[in-house]
């Protein structure tokens, strides 16, 4: 009986940590800037769908465009060590070229509190020229930094 | 006192003989114009890729085009014509190597198949260019059509054939250019039509042309289907 109920315990120790090993193939940091990036990308569409398209919620770009800016505030420390590993598309110059990949990302930040500020006004074509060139700044570190 | 270095001591006599027909020639440079065009819109352009969504859809149009004129055109048009069996490809590079000049009405056998390639390699640009997204703010318009992972599985795509696109036009520019040191110049017939007798083989078969009017029917049969691809999805 002993040796069953060792068994047993033994068996489900290497399950779950089989699991946890599988688990951590989804790197958590990764996870968290993909869910970050996407939320971001949610808030672009929205607008786009304003602008663009025809929905009128004219009064929502300012959430938008504060949404964007606050994603960039809360994308923590996006690729610590290691989070190279697991599903990403994070090219390898993300961790070779640091102050490159600041630029990129306070360009954008720029551009999102440009956005903020055009939201702010009534001028859909300065709001519209904004909305473009955060979409460049997005582009841009996408051209450099991100996987094909 | 005719003799044309270039041409092996052949005495360039005669009158031009018409090679490629209008519509095949007008075909190549709006497709340059296109292809380079796609990519500056892209590179340097607007945000939301109209531009460069317009151009890619008139590359669509254009390549179903030439391969319609491919099979109805007029023969140094027809893929048949120079579509050839490996041997005549291995052949042709042999006498390259060896520093002969082989001379051909239309496209030679190795031109041949880099025709296809790249024709092959812009449809899958165009192609994959409709279900492709920048995940910022711009979708192709079939986009909505498949998933997520095949929107990302076709904008990997498209992203990687354009090198493969570039890497082909450059295997082009330099054969060209191959012949141009030989004193072979394709370039200026792709403008005219013509090449001078020194350029043809003794043997030449007569090309058999077709009407410009055939040719536009075929394009506007190529601009429909284009459309239709591209739209009816929506109803
Ligand atoms: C500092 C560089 C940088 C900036 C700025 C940036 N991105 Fe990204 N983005 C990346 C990288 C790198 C990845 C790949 C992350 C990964 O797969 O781990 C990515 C991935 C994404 C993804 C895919 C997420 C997923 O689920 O795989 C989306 C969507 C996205 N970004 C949207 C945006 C939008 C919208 C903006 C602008 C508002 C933006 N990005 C700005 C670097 C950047
Ligand atoms: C057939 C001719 C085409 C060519 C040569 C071409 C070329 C290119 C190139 C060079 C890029 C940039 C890739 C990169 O940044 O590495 C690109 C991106 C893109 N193209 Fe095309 N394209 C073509 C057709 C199309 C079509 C028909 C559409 C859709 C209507 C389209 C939609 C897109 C989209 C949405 C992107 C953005 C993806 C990204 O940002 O990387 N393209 N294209």
């Amino acid at each position: 009986m002993k040796k069953i109920i060792l068994a047993l315990a033994v068996a489900s120790v290497t399950a779950v940590s089989a699991l946890s090993a599988l688990a951590e193939e989804s790197n958590p940091a990764i996870v968290h800037r993909q869910g970050i990036y996407k939320t971001m990308a949610g808030h672009m569409t929205a607008m786009k769908s304003i602008l663009f398209l025809g929905f009128e919620a004219p009064a929502d770009l300012a959430f938008h465009a504060q949404g964007i800016l606050d994603g960039f505030g809360h994308m923590g420390n996006a690729y610590p060590p290691g989070s190279d590993k697991g599903e990403t598309k994070a090219k390898p110059e993300i961790w070779t070229q640091p102050d490159k990949v600041k630029q990129r990302a306070m360009d954008a930040v720029g551009a999102a509190k440009a956005l903020v500020a055009a939201t702010a006004g009534t001028d859909k074509g300065a709001t519209i020229a904004a909305f473009k060139s955060m979409g460049e700044k997005c582009k841009a570190c996408h051209d450099d930094f991100r996987k094909e | 006192m005719n003799d044309h270095p270039a041409t092996g001591g052949l005495p360039d006599r005669g009158s031009p003989v018409r090679v490629w027909d209008l519509p095949t020639r007008l075909f190549h440079w709006a497709l340059v114009l296109a292809v380079l065009s796609a990519f500056v819109s892209r590179k340097f352009g607007d945000a939301m890729l109209v531009w460069h969504m317009a151009n890619g859809y008139a590359i669509l149009v254009l390549v179903l085009f030439r391969l319609l004129w491919g099979l109805f055109g007029s023969t140094t048009a027809r893929f048949r014509s120079f579509l050839t069996g490996p041997g005549a490809v291995i052949d042709y590079l042999r006498a390259n190597l060896k520093g002969e000049h082989p001379r051909f009405v239309g496209h030679n056998p190795a031109g041949g198949w880099s025709v296809a390639a790249l024709l092959t390699i812009l449809a899958l640009q165009g192609v994959t260019g409709l279900f492709a997204s920048d995940d910022i703010l711009v979708k192709g318009p079939l986009a909505f059509l498949v998933s997520d992972k095949t929107v990302a599985l076709a904008s990997t795509i498209h992203r990687l054939s354009f090198l493969a696109l570039l890497a082909l036009v450059t295997l082009h520019l330099g054969a060209v250019l191959f012949y141009l040191a030989k004193g072979d110049n394709l370039i200026l017939p792709m403008f005219t039509g013509d090449k001078t007798p020194s350029q043809l083989p003794s043997d030449a078969p007569p090309v058999r042309m077709r009407s410009n009017g055939r040719a536009l029917m075929l394009l506007v049969l190529a601009l429909g289907v284009v459309w239709a691809g591209i739209s009816l999805w929506k109803w």
